[in-house]
């Protein structure tokens, strides 16, 4: 199946945000993150899953309708798949193409994989990581300078009202 | 605006040499000349773990510029005990005194502290994290043996993937030039490979091996830490690995003459009582250097000049 073809299944957009790139499987969870932030609840969006895909084998896409994204979203789509391609579409057109960076810090949204880490056990702290080495994606504690792999981290990011009380 | 000290690695290079110069002028005063410095100023020891060495040299070094000491080893005399947050006992004591030295289990403790309170918070351990006086002591020694931290070859050897010390030490030592490092410890407790290298990223100069008996002929520095049982899942590996690790005079035969064996101390097996005879064992100087190294972060801390 060619890529034209494919693209049959999510309709062009007239404006708004394609997220492409998106490996295969993350694709809800970046609805969920955009579905979470006031203003964006009953934003349209289309999900597409599992494209085939030349660099990446398989992929997700996301189409939200006549929406822009806020930073904040942004910042949270990073965390949970850096690298993916973000298309501003105005009348049918794509007229701005980034690819989401991880971040350099994140503060306030993860959890420290270290059990033994104080942010476990005192409630009133906000955790925050520091990117030690961005082309590997790592971040250490700023408080137990443990150092993780992104894709080890935890992150408590916003749910969705249809999926909370969901299990992950 | 205070200073707190919490960690090796938010010190650079010229901090670490501050420190050592500090440390050699307060040495270098006369003790009876020294008793006024620090007098009307309270260290207060907040150490929810217990400790031997690090609490006691900072006493004596409080103690020995004319300052006051006040605190807790013992955590279940504390309103810890009725289940006190941690930073409540932080706010709470922060009152009574000038400059607060913190051990404690979890790690990221003593950053927590020094985040919250108005006084200057030295870490002395936080979990398995950093104990920054250790290494800073640890190269004052170096320093005082050899008149120079940099163009040294150090032999680092025992378990070198679980010690906070080992970390830290390798990773100040590498900020200096010329420092060759021969990684001496069994295969299991080898360093972990991101620690070689330096913070632009540069491969330092390492040779690892498990034969500390030719290790011990090819270094300055033989800086030994202590293998513990419990990082082995079997018993017998341990046993097989401890019984290599462990230094007497015998080894030193052919040691270069003005070689210096450094050790964190508390020892076990890994250095034979023999070994303190020997014009080599550095390691109780090392605890004397640890209390004129304390002396000189509590003046540096509290902003006392001498």
């Amino acid at each position: 199946m060619n890529q034209t073809h494919q693209h049959l299944y999510i309709p062009k957009i007239e404006s708004g945000v394609v997220i492409d790139h998106i490996p295969a499987g993350l694709g809800p969870r970046i609805v969920e993150i955009i579905h979470a932030h006031p203003g964006l609840e009953k934003a349209m969006v289309s999900l597409g899953l599992n494209y085939g895909s030349t660099k990446q084998g398989r992929k997700d896409m996301v189409k939200v309708h006549d929406h822009r994204l806020p930073d904040t979203v942004l910042e949270q789509i990073a965390l949970v798949s850096p690298g993916v391609t973000i298309k501003r579409v105005e009348g049918f057109e794509v007229t701005a193409r980034i690819v989401l960076q991880p971040p350099h810090k994140i503060v306030g949204l993860g959890r420290c994989r270290n059990p033994n880490c104080v942010t476990n056990t005192e409630a009133a702290v906000t955790t925050r990581f520091m990117a030690v080495d961005n082309k590997a994606l790592k971040f250490r504690c700023g408080f137990c300078e443990r150092v993780f792999r992104l894709r080890d981290m935890e992150f408590v990011l916003p749910r969705s009202a249809w999926r909370k009380g969901c299990k992950r | 605006m205070k200073r707190d000290l919490i960690s090796i690695n938010d010190l650079t290079r010229s901090d670490i040499e501050r420190y050592l110069a500090q440390a050699a002028a307060i040495e270098a005063v006369p003790r009876r000349d020294k008793m006024d410095i620090l007098r009307g100023y309270i260290l207060l020891e907040m150490f929810f773990e217990p400790s031997t060495r690090t609490k006691l040299s900072f006493e004596a070094a409080m103690r020995r510029l004319g300052g006051d000491v006040m605190g807790f080893s013992d955590v279940s005399t504390t309103s810890v005990k009725k289940g006190e947050s941690f930073l409540d006992t932080v706010h709470t004591v922060e009152n009574y005194a000038d400059i607060m030295v913190i051990r404690h289990a979890q790690e990221g403790t003593a950053r927590l502290a020094a985040e919250a309170s108005r006084l200057p918070v030295l870490n002395a351990g936080d979990g398995t994290n950093q104990h920054p006086t250790q290494t800073l002591l640890d190269m004052y020694t170096i320093q005082k043996f050899f008149g120079r931290v940099q163009d040294l070859k150090i032999c680092l050897a025992g378990d070198l993937r679980y010690s906070r010390t080992v970390y830290s030490l390798l990773k100040t030592l590498m900020m200096f030039e010329g420092n060759e490092f021969l990684l001496c410890s069994p295969e299991s407790l080898r360093v972990p490979s991101y620690l070689k290298y330096d913070e632009d990223g540069r491969r330092q100069s390492f040779v690892e091996t498990d034969d500390l008996a030719a290790a011990v002929k090819n270094c300055d520095v033989l800086y030994v830490t202590r293998i513990q049982r419990e990082r082995f899942a079997d018993s017998v590996e341990y046993q097989k690995v401890k019984n290599v690790f462990e230094l007497d005079a015998a080894m030193l035969e052919g040691a270069r003459p003005h070689m210096k064996v450094l050790h964190p101390l508390p020892r076990v097996n890994e250095i034979k009582p023999d070994v303190d005879v020997t014009p080599h064992a550095g390691y109780f100087e090392q605890v004397f250097n640890g209390m004129i190294m304390r002396q000189a972060v509590l003046m540096h801390h509290l902003g006392v000049t001498l």
